[in-house]
């Protein structure tokens, strides 16, 4: 039989939005009986966090940390920045659950000295907080709980994860979040939402959707079974990229009417051409609403 | 001095029992995780808000989204911009804040609460996968209409983003059913109209369920009567079920804003971020008490006039919510016209608006108040009070905050964590 790696579950300066989202994970019995889970911030667990944090032969196979690291801001009386640490190379993972662990996120705004596990934003840091142990970056602002989960178990299969130069699995992260996304034939025609509330047009053109500039899959993994922002109406405001929160939110930036920013690694003359040539045909099937007749 | 640590909250809190003849004397309530939520907001885009807002807290975020975009949306009609939402709109805004709500409540009950009772009582918590499942469910709903739960930002001035059809408001009604089937078969074994038609808690100690078998358990340990703090209450938002009132001898429902305050005890001021809020001068307990109170719902009312505000009321109170509010959306789900448009734009140019708005909502924990100033466009200042400010303010041991005066006097500190936990803790919020 196999035996089951230990898990524990740690944060720093968090909103407690990835245990959150973790929680919304629909086959968690199944996910903690494959686990031995000695400590989530929510769900009732063997030992208190006190334990954890004062008894220094307390380690785990993988640590999930969530959150920015601050060194102001203590857990059980110890800063967030001696927590992690303690466990580099004593467990043999540690995945930063969230934007904030990996980049810093919205928490590192305030403080300088504020950051992810190994960056802070795309800068790597100078020390990084963690050196013995493998780091897995599982971006997201909260990190999306399949992602999370199925990395999880594929640690425990052994199963290499492929890495991109920021740590994060390529396996999700090669992805753009337009990917998948429900509205992408109107992208492809450049046909713009006219409005916000409609379930037709695409977003990228003013309303200031990043889906085509983030890494991501949100629209192939949908949010809570069922949907995604873009999908739904919401633009995508890039919270797995290194640089969240630092973007234009609901609103495209433009140079000479052209959106400032366009998709990943396309270059601006591919995109005007390509874009030019599809904003000459009018698409009528395109051009009315879904359900009208 | 008994410094007991509080985890497996929202965040953490530390709780300081001052004891004298066995007695609490004095509890000083610390909240150690400030993020300074408001700050980061300076300097941004007045919409960022309703990126960065939710980000205070990943149990209420829709809950903070909601109270920007009415923040927002009152600084615009200062300045004469005519706010039109549609009833679609403002209703789906409802659906998905009611069951934000519901989700917050199934979890206190089965995360915070039961095991912590389990253990004072050396019995069985209720099992919680079943509640796993209805939650999951229920943020499905608001992840039909609003993308994803948590950290959504589809209210935005105007109404909101999404445009859901028909089927899409189908789906969403079936998990809403099979919540209510979870609530029926688990929580309160009765139907929702029976529940909401309970006039006395005699009947409900009659029920199934896991509520009822933890109010008999409670009873059974002599946990039932305590807890009991000022007896005064607010709600400040309005919605289509709850609207701004007080009660301290009598309902009120005339309550002025201004009247807020908002203050640091300098006593408590080396580890706590956690400000104290007033009404009037006077400390008042928000949530779900303090809503069922106002609208004289006849089973809480009844329990308050036998049993004032302690535990036992506390905890029906929040539970009984959980059936008024499924009961409400349901209702709500059935009167959607999705002709009707989801966001009429607001005729005006973001970047030279400057202002003030208030923005007040009731969260899962009770009355949630984001205030934002905006110049030209670029957000000056925001002051978030959180409803656990309220509840879970330091004070003196003169004149207690509501969480604190309801430890005072209890003899057992584990008892008193208890207690503390009945108001629903959340650190994070509280500090932001």
């Amino acid at each position: 039989m196999m035996t089951k790696p230990k898990v524990i579950w740690l944060q720093g300066a968090s909103c407690n939005g990835n245990s959150h989202a973790f929680f919304n994970y629909p086959y968690l019995k199944t996910l903690l009986q494959a686990f031995d889970f000695l400590y989530h911030p929510l769900l009732p667990s063997p030992l208190p966090l006190a334990s954890i944090v004062n008894d220094y032969s307390i380690t785990c196979d993988i640590l999930i940390f969530e959150g920015s690291v601050d060194a102001k801001f203590n857990r059980a009386g110890l800063s967030s920045d001696t927590l992690l640490q303690r466990f580099d190379g004593r467990a043999k993972t540690i995945i930063a659950a969230g934007t904030c662990a990996s980049f810093g996120g919205i928490f590192s705004e305030n403080d300088q000295n504020t950051s992810g596990i190994l960056y802070r934003h795309e800068q790597p840091l100078n020390k990084p907080l963690i050196s013995q142990s493998d780091v897995i970056n599982l971006p997201g602002c909260p990190v999306h709980p399949h992602n999370l989960a199925t990395i999880l178990l594929a640690l425990k299969a052994n199963q290499p994860i492929p890495l991109d130069t920021m740590h994060r699995p390529k396996e999700i992260y090669a992805h753009t979040v337009h990917q998948g996304c429900s509205r992408s034939e109107y992208f492809e025609w450049k046909v713009d939402a006219k409005s916000f509330g409609h379930k037709e047009g695409c977003l990228f053109y003013e309303q200031g959707c990043r889906a085509p500039m983030t890494h991501g899959n949100c629209n192939l993994v949908l949010w809570n079974e069922v949907n995604s922002k873009p999908r739904a109406g919401i633009p995508c405001f890039g919270c797995t990229d290194p640089k969240f929160p630092n973007f234009s939110f609901f609103h495209t930036p433009k140079n000479m009417s052209i959106p400032a920013e366009i998709p990943l690694d396309v270059s601006k003359r591919a995109y005007l051409t390509i874009s030019g040539i599809a904003k000459t045909f009018s698409i009528p099937r395109l051009k009315k609403r879904l359900l009208d007749d | 001095m008994i410094k007991r640590l509080i985890e497996q909250i929202e965040g953490e809190a530390i709780l300081t029992f001052e004891t004298k003849e066995e007695r609490i004397t004095d509890v000083t309530i610390d909240f150690p995780h400030f993020r300074g939520i408001e700050s980061i907001l300076q300097g941004r885009p007045a919409r960022d808000a309703l990126v960065i807002s939710p980000r205070v807290c990943g149990i209420c975020s829709h809950s903070h989204l909601m109270a920007s975009v009415r923040a927002l949306e009152d600084l615009l009609h200062h300045h004469g911009v005519h706010i039109a939402l549609s009833d679609k709109a403002k209703t789906i805004r409802e659906i998905t804040l009611y069951c934000e709500l519901i989700q917050n409540h199934l979890k206190w009950f089965y995360l915070t609460l039961a095991p912590k009772l389990a253990k004072l009582t050396q019995t069985e918590p209720p099992a919680y996968l079943a509640m796993h499942r209805a939650v999951t469910q229920i943020t499905g709903v608001i992840a039909t209409f609003a993308g994803q739960w948590p950290h959504t930002s589809y209210a935005i001035p105007g109404g909101i983003a999404s445009d859901p059809t028909p089927l899409e408001v189908m789906q969403a009604d079936t998990l809403l059913c099979s919540v209510i089937d979870f609530f029926e078969e688990r929580m309160i074994q009765e139907s929702l109209e029976s529940i909401l038609a309970l006039t006395h808690d005699e009947k409900l100690f009659t029920l199934g369920g896991d509520l009822p078998d933890m109010l008999r358990l409670l009873e059974r340990e002599g946990l039932d009567k305590l807890g009991q703090s000022y007896g005064r209450f607010i709600v400040l938002g309005s919605h289509s079920l709850f609207s701004p009132a007080k009660l301290s001898t009598e309902i009120s429902h005339s309550v002025d804003f201004n009247h807020v305050t908002e203050k640091t005890t300098p006593r408590y001021g080396q580890e706590t971020f956690a400000k104290n809020v007033r009404f009037n001068g006077e400390f008042y307990e928000t949530g779900p008490l303090a809503r069922a109170l106002v609208r004289q719902e006849p089973l809480i009312h009844q329990m308050f006039q036998s049993n004032r505000d302690t535990i036992s009321t506390r905890i029906t109170a929040r539970v009984y919510e959980i059936a008024l509010l499924l009961h409400a959306c349901r209702q709500r789900i059935a009167s959607l016209d999705l002709n009707e448009p989801s966001y009429i734009e607001p005729e005006c140019s973001w970047q030279t608006l400057s202002g003030q708005g208030v923005g007040i909502v009731e969260a899962p924990r009770g009355s949630l108040i984001h205030t934002i100033t905006l110049e030209h466009g670029t957000i000056q200042a925001s002051q978030i009070i959180t409803p656990t400010q309220w509840n879970l303010g330091n004070a003196t041991p003169q004149e207690p905050g509501v969480a604190q005066k309801a430890m005072l006097g209890l003899s057992d500190t584990e008892v008193a964590e208890f207690v503390f936990r009945t108001f629903d803790i959340c650190s994070i919020c509280t500090t932001h």
